[in-house]
């Protein structure tokens, strides 16, 4: 399964309308198997979805977007996820062992702790990636002691 | 804006401290402050309001995850204060709100030191700008009817007698060049209407033989010809209670006139193969792109019909006279094409403006659109520059040089002018000077040093063929 995300240095870009860089990860048997990067324009969220249809991407990692941006890529039948702020490698990681990144890395505003955005949750409230059929704290705790022994 | 340093009280001065606290929490601008680590350490109620992230959520967190402005990551003002150690005042961006809006902001950055003037980290004071934004907006829409914009006093007479030209159910006749928006008037009046909401039907009557615009406005009825098996309703039975705008009228055959003449007088008409006549309970707004006065002068237009049809006469002036609107029209259709193909074209370049701004557009505000969708398709990236024009716009003679000292540059744009006024004028040299508001020596003396050649045609040529 290919994914992509927004790229600022080691972390995701904060304002997808501000970035420049595509990071174009694959997933095998829960781990990230293959990762790249490529430039791309903000100001184009058009052509990035036919792009992202090109590489067969099926889910979209990103920082803050406006509507008309999100409306654009998932225009491709892509699956957006928005609002995620974290380190590039915890993120990738925890997405690639099917942990539900919007509850692990949602950005200040978008936990649903507090303020419920709508547009900040997830329909779905799980990771995309490959599902391991536990529930959402088993979920978390597994990932936190898998990035601990790691760490 | 608060633009000086940023000055951290000991905790011994506890009562200081909590003044500071109530001031930053009453004021509506946003306030953060940064340690050098780019940590959120302090967030006021106001930056709660405008992010639409708490406070407990903010504070540790990295300022651009909470702050989310274009600006975070390749032109952070306040990276520039804490590396330069001066202040940024008044720096616009926007930012992206919890809910996907983008909120425009103006921001300004300093220094947070302390009382021993070492550097703590970093404060940035930002206000919403949204009703700023949103006032702007309400004032550009005073220049809006419909779907049409203009800033032009021309049109802004115009637009200010359209509510009661809509309210009268009197016939309109509508002339304008090509291209200037005749249709979308027609439909500006039938919104403003008390008939609103019964349909508004457009018909182009220079585009169809009479047999079939009979056919088309009148219907008819089952055996009225071959292939004719069931009634078919034309498009004034269709338009009941509403508006029919005939468009090109002025292209409309003599024996036609003569049938339009009689359902505008009678307000009646006949479908083919009908026995009986039907009420054309309908409101008719007429318009053209020639000049109906002098087709009837020539005896191509019935004058009948002609005073039937200008109770009410409306001249939508051509582009190239109300040019202070190619900001504006640019501007809507790069929003439209941004809404319509997915796109976040921010705007045009000031050299492409220029360009715009030179061009007389006989296609009128069509041409701009067109020309705007051609540079749309050809931009790669955020903003149209010359590039992305097509390269016709560019040739044009009075774009071809650019450079040169300030006297010639002067001549070219005097010449210029003289040649747009003898233009408008039919070439009518006296006409010309009064357009220009010379005396017709000094005209002509300066057509003889800028060396302008014109046409044989001087404008007194048409008095005298009359």
């Amino acid at each position: 399964m290919n994914g992509a995300l927004t790229a600022w240095g080691n972390r995701v870009s904060p304002v997808f309308d501000a970035a420049r860089e595509l990071l174009v990860f694959s997933i095998a048997e829960s781990t990230i198997s293959r990762r790249r990067y490529e430039a791309f324009q903000p100001e184009r969220p058009d052509l990035l979805a036919k792009r992202l249809q090109e590489l067969q991407v099926r889910a979209f990692i990103c920082g803050a977007i406006t509507e008309m941006s999100a409306a654009a890529i998932q225009s491709g039948g892509i699956e957006l996820i928005p609002f995620i702020a974290g380190s590039l490698d915890e993120v990738l990681e925890a997405y690639a062992r099917g942990v539900p990144i919007r509850q692990i890395f949602p950005m200040p505003g978008c936990s649903g702790k507090r303020h419920r955005h709508k547009h900040c949750r997830h329909p779905g409230g799980r990771g995309p990636g490959p599902r391991t059929g536990c529930s959402l704290a088993d979920g978390i705790h597994a990932w936190r002691i898998q990035h601990l022994k790691n760490s | 804006m608060l633009a000086r340093n940023i000055v951290m009280k000991t905790p011994s001065l506890d009562t200081e401290q909590n003044a500071t606290e109530i001031i930053l929490e009453s004021i509506s601008d946003g306030v953060f402050t940064v340690d050098r680590h780019w940590r959120i350490m302090s967030f006021n109620r106001a930056a709660e309001a405008v992010t639409g992230v708490s406070r407990e959520e903010a504070v540790g967190k990295f300022c651009w995850e909470v702050f989310r402005s274009n600006m975070c990551e390749s032109d952070c003002a306040l990276k520039r204060t804490m590396e330069l150690g001066i202040p940024c005042v008044s720096t616009s961006t926007h930012i992206i709100s919890s809910s996907q809006k983008k909120i425009p902001i103006l921001a300004s950055t300093s220094l947070l030191k302390d009382q021993k003037d070492a550097i703590l980290g970093g404060v940035e004071i930002f206000r919403d700008l949204s009703l700023v934004e949103e006032l702007r907006k309400e004032l550009d829409s005073r220049g809006q009817i419909g779907d049409m914009v203009s800033r032009s006093p021309v049109m802004q007479k115009l637009f200010a007698i359209l509510p009661q030209v809509a309210e009268s159910n009197s016939t309109v006749l509508i002339q304008g060049e090509t291209g200037t928006g005749k249709e979308l008037l027609a439909r500006a009046i039938h919104d403003l209407s008390p008939n609103k909401k019964k349909p508004f039907v457009a018909v182009n009557c220079g585009a169809l033989p009479d047999s079939l615009l009979e056919s088309e406005l009148f219907g008819y009825k089952a055996g009225a010809f071959t292939n004719a098996t069931k009634d078919k309703p034309g498009l004034f039975a269709s338009a009941k209670g509403g508006t029919i705008l005939l468009d090109e009228i002025g292209d409309v055959s003599p024996a036609f006139q003569v049938r339009l003449l009689r359902i505008l007088e009678e307000g009646e008409y006949k479908p083919l193969g009908a026995v009986k006549t039907e009420q054309a309970n309908v409101r008719v707004i007429a318009a053209t792109n020639r000049d109906l006065a002098s087709m009837v002068q020539q005896g191509e237009f019935r004058r009948d019909l002609y005073y039937r049809i200008n109770v009410i006469q409306l001249r939508l002036p051509p582009l190239r006279e109300r040019k202070e609107d190619i900001p504006l029209l640019i501007e809507r259709f790069i929003a439209r094409l941004n809404t319509k193909r997915n796109r976040a074209i921010a705007g045009i370049d000031r050299e492409s403006l220029a360009v715009f701004m030179g061009h007389d557009y006989p296609g009128n505000i069509r041409e701009l659109e067109n020309i705007i969708e051609h540079a749309f398709v050809l931009c790669p990236n955020s903003l149209i520059s010359r590039d992305h024009l097509p390269t016709d716009l560019l040739q044009e003679p009075a774009l071809e040089q650019k450079t040169g000292n300030l006297e010639d540059i002067l001549q070219r744009a005097e010449a210029k002018a003289i040649q747009e006024a003898l233009k408008r004028n039919n070439y009518n040299r006296l006409a010309a000077a009064g357009d220009l508001d010379l005396h017709k020596s000094t005209l002509f003396r300066k057509i003889k040093k800028l060396g302008l050649s014109l046409p044989d045609l001087d404008g007194r040529s048409d008095r005298g063929s009359q």
